[in-house]
């Protein structure tokens, strides 16, 4: 058979990207705003596609097929039903929608030969469904031949939530929950109620969970959404305001939870912690029994999902400690730009039916992730060099990884940069900050000195693969930090919360309490959002952590992303360099340099740095 | 918002409030909800619904786009031709006058899109 080389594309929700995957092997994937630094942008992804064609050599007109990841017809069909539905008070949201969908969406061909020239050998563009294209992404880098499927997100098209089952080549969803009926939209509300930025702040929301009680949790289901045993719901939509208007809730959803929304940045109260509380609970028993229902019909007991919704750790982790699934596996860019790698693997086995690739080891075929941009180390001794930036040069890797974990079992916070970027929102080893998990104070001063970002927000340990069971209640894989699972009980310590539950809301006392003897990782809950880092995925980043053990005992680091609050995941030696000045980490790895803050030079010109970025 | 902008709003106000609203009280009239459930019923035992195609052939690869206003019409009028919404077919050359004026090209040095709303 004649080699097929398969671009996808999704674009214009948020989150743009690029995948291009040949034979069915991913090749390359990234998301635009890794390039553009314009956080979840949603612009066409000229950049993404571009380093795409270079990792894997080719020109666009080589490309056998190009694909975009979802059905803008369809789309359409949805946003005019939906004012003929709504009529009258639907005006503002129909100006802003057909402005979006016949000015931009449905001429994507036309976006694509403008920006890299060629239609491919096809001379046209295929397009896949939204939630074909999220289950392709979940199903086939999979390491199971057969799998029950679950989809779940806000909207694409009208399909909000799907389920079905795939087996070697073939995928097969057999029912739905259409719009305007969304657990994502559901959540989205709630995040949107409690003062946080829709499509980015669902996260925060779960974060938040913990430190609220389920108060709001049968008022929600008495008379906001109703949920059948199968899991299957239905939206009360009068509470919302997405249908026919530009915000997410209505006066009547106000009335119930008793006011306006929070506004943005202002103090977070018991209020907020209860609703995230509440909407987590609701999400959970949906999630867990659609799953039970889908495994129970397919008769398959290893679950793969998908979709924004499918990046609710908390709820994954579920599913894995009450037995609903033997085995879970989640596309780590679970959200639309997981959507261009779903529709690039989709084309490959439906439209050129080329035959699966399975690891023959057991494991995925996502590659750790790491699917983005690398820079050799002389690239990044030239940028140095030219830059007259200090460092080191240490090319012995234990040497290297010696000196990385002994500084953070100094306390040290490490920016490590290392091998190709991680595709998704997760970092995972390759564009990461490191700290040491040990330490109470690890989390405080990584929100608030390093990510400047709100002090409640926890941190995800990565934990050697062999050792997870000894720290936490899980014996699972989680390569892509998409499980949460409880703290071992021996390791955790009772801490004061009587203030806090009396009515005083400053979250900072509580987080400032070792929790455990992993105090940084263990969030008020004892729960942790665990990566497990295998020795074939990220071998450097395996041996940092396994110094780190032989150093101090502890065979686990506090990972969080390589950025500033609003700021994408830095892509460049360029932006680590940048991000690592404006912080106060201690240390940047980049690639075998190491830079300690002390030796450089201070920043010129840089003060109004942070209106760069949005917050978030 | 330029002078290309502001014909565009007006245009698609005067769609909206001269073609939409009529054809939807229209159609209110004679059912409702029209196209779907608005709110929960307790009388059913599930709201999931059968998918009409449980798979992806290699001809659905090729219908979910156009490159010209005309191909528009006509996927529209497939479409709900194929859906039985013959009610829907008197406004599918209104929609592609409105593609029409309304296709530009998004400019990749601008600020990020004001479409990021995810229904959108």
């Amino acid at each position: 058979m004649m080699t097929k080389t398969i671009l996808g594309i999704s674009a214009f929700y948020h989150d743009s990207a690029a995948t291009i995957v040949r034979d069915g092997e991913i090749i390359a994937a990234a998301q635009e705003e890794r390039f553009s630094r314009k956080k979840h942008d949603p612009r066409f992804p000229k950049r993404a596609i571009n380093y795409c064609l270079e990792e894997a050599f080719i020109e666009s007109s080589d490309l056998d097929a190009i694909v975009f990841y979802d059905n803008p017809i369809l789309t359409l069909d949805r946003v005019v039903k939906n004012c003929i539905e709504y009529d009258q008070t639907s005006l503002n949201q129909f100006k802003k929608a057909s402005s979006s969908i016949l000015g931009i969406k449905i001429w994507v061909e036309q976006y694509i030969l403008e920006a890299i020239g060629s239609l491919g050998k096809l001379g046209k563009v295929l397009f896949t469904e939204h939630h074909m294209a999220h289950a392709a992404s979940a199903f086939y880098p999979s390491p199971f031949n057969e799998a029950t499927i679950l989809t779940l997100d806000g909207v694409g098209e009208w399909c909000t939530t799907s389920v079905g089952m795939g087996n070697g080549n073939k995928i097969e969803l057999t029912k739905e929950i259409a719009y305007p009926h969304s657990i994502g939209l559901l959540y989205s509300a709630f995040t949107y109620y409690c003062g946080l930025k829709v499509n980015s702040g669902e996260y925060k929301l779960m974060g938040l969970a913990p430190y609220g009680t389920p108060k709001y949790y049968d008022i929600i289901k008495e008379k906001i959404v109703d949920i059948k045993e199968d899991g299957s719901y239905c939206l009360n939509t009068e509470y919302f305001g997405y249908p026919d208007s530009l915000v997410m809730t209505n006066d009547k959803f106000e009335k119930l939870f008793g006011g306006p929304p929070r506004v943005p940045e202002t103090k977070i109260t018991h209020k907020e912690m209860d609703l995230a509380a509440s909407i987590q609970k609701v999400t959970e028993e949906i999630v867990l029994k659609i799953a039970k229902n889908a495994i129970h019909e397919t008769g398959i007991r290893q679950l793969v999902m998908a979709g924004g919704v499918a990046l609710n750790c908390v709820a994954n982790g579920k599913l894995l400690s009450e037995n609903i699934v033997d085995n879970i596996w989640v596309q780590p860019a679970a959200g639309d730009a997981g959507g261009s790698l779903g529709a690039a693997l989709l084309a490959s086995h439906a439209y050129f039916s080329i035959p699966r690739r399975m690891n023959s080891n057991g494991r995925d075929t996502q590659k750790g992730s790491f699917l983005g941009p690398s820079f050799k180390s002389s690239e990044v001794i030239a940028f140095l060099e030219r830059k007259e930036y200090p460092y080191q040069q240490i090319i012995d890797s234990d040497l290297r990884a010696t000196k990385i974990a002994q500084s953070i079992a100094e306390g040290k916070i490490v920016g490590y940069f290392s091998g190709r970027m991680e595709f998704g929102p997760r970092a995972l080893g390759a564009r990461s900050i490191l700290g040491d998990p040990r330490k109470t104070e690890t989390q405080s001063i990584m929100n608030l000195k390093i990510k400047f970002r709100e002090s409640f927000r926890p941190f995800a340990p990565s934990v050697l693969a062999d050792d997870v069971s000894e720290y936490f209640e899980l014996t699972a894989e989680s390569p892509y930090m998409l499980l949460v699972a409880p703290v071992r009980k021996e390791r955790c310590l009772p801490f004061g919360l009587t203030e806090f539950q009396s009515g005083n809301s400053d979250m900072l006392p509580i987080i400032n309490q070792p929790r455990s003897d992993i105090p940084a990782v263990t969030h008020v809950d004892y729960s942790a959002r665990i990566q497990t880092v295998h020795p074939d995925d990220k071998p450097d980043y395996y041996k940092v952590i396994k110094t780190f053990r032989q150093i101090t005992g502890y065979g686990l680091v506090v990972n969080t992303s390589f950025n500033v609050r609003g700021e994408p995941i830095v892509c460049t030696p360029q932006d680590a360099y940048m991000c690592f000045m404006r912080t106060d980490m201690d240390l940047l790895v980049l690639e075998n340099c190491l830079l300690y803050k002390e030796d450089q030079p201070s920043l010129k010109n840089d003060d109004d740095w942070r209106k760069t970025y949005e917050l978030d | 918002m330029n002078s290309t902008n502001k014909e565009y709003s007006i245009q698609v106000e005067e769609f909206f409030l001269e073609i939409l609203v009529p054809l939807a009280k229209k159609l209110h009239s004679n059912k409702t909800p029209i196209f779907f459930r608005k709110k929960p019923d307790p009388a059913i035992d599930t709201y999931f619904m059968k998918r009409k195609k449980t798979t992806i052939t290699p001809e659905d690869f090729e219908t979910g786009g156009c490159n010209s206003p005309e191909g528009l019409r006509k996927a529209l009028v497939s479409l709900w031709t194929a859906e039985g919404h013959a009610e829907l077919l008197t406004i599918a050359d209104e929609i592609t006058k409105l593609a029409g004026s309304a296709h530009y090209p998004e400019e990749q040095s601008s600020e990020v899109s004001p479409f990021i709303y995810v229904m959108f």
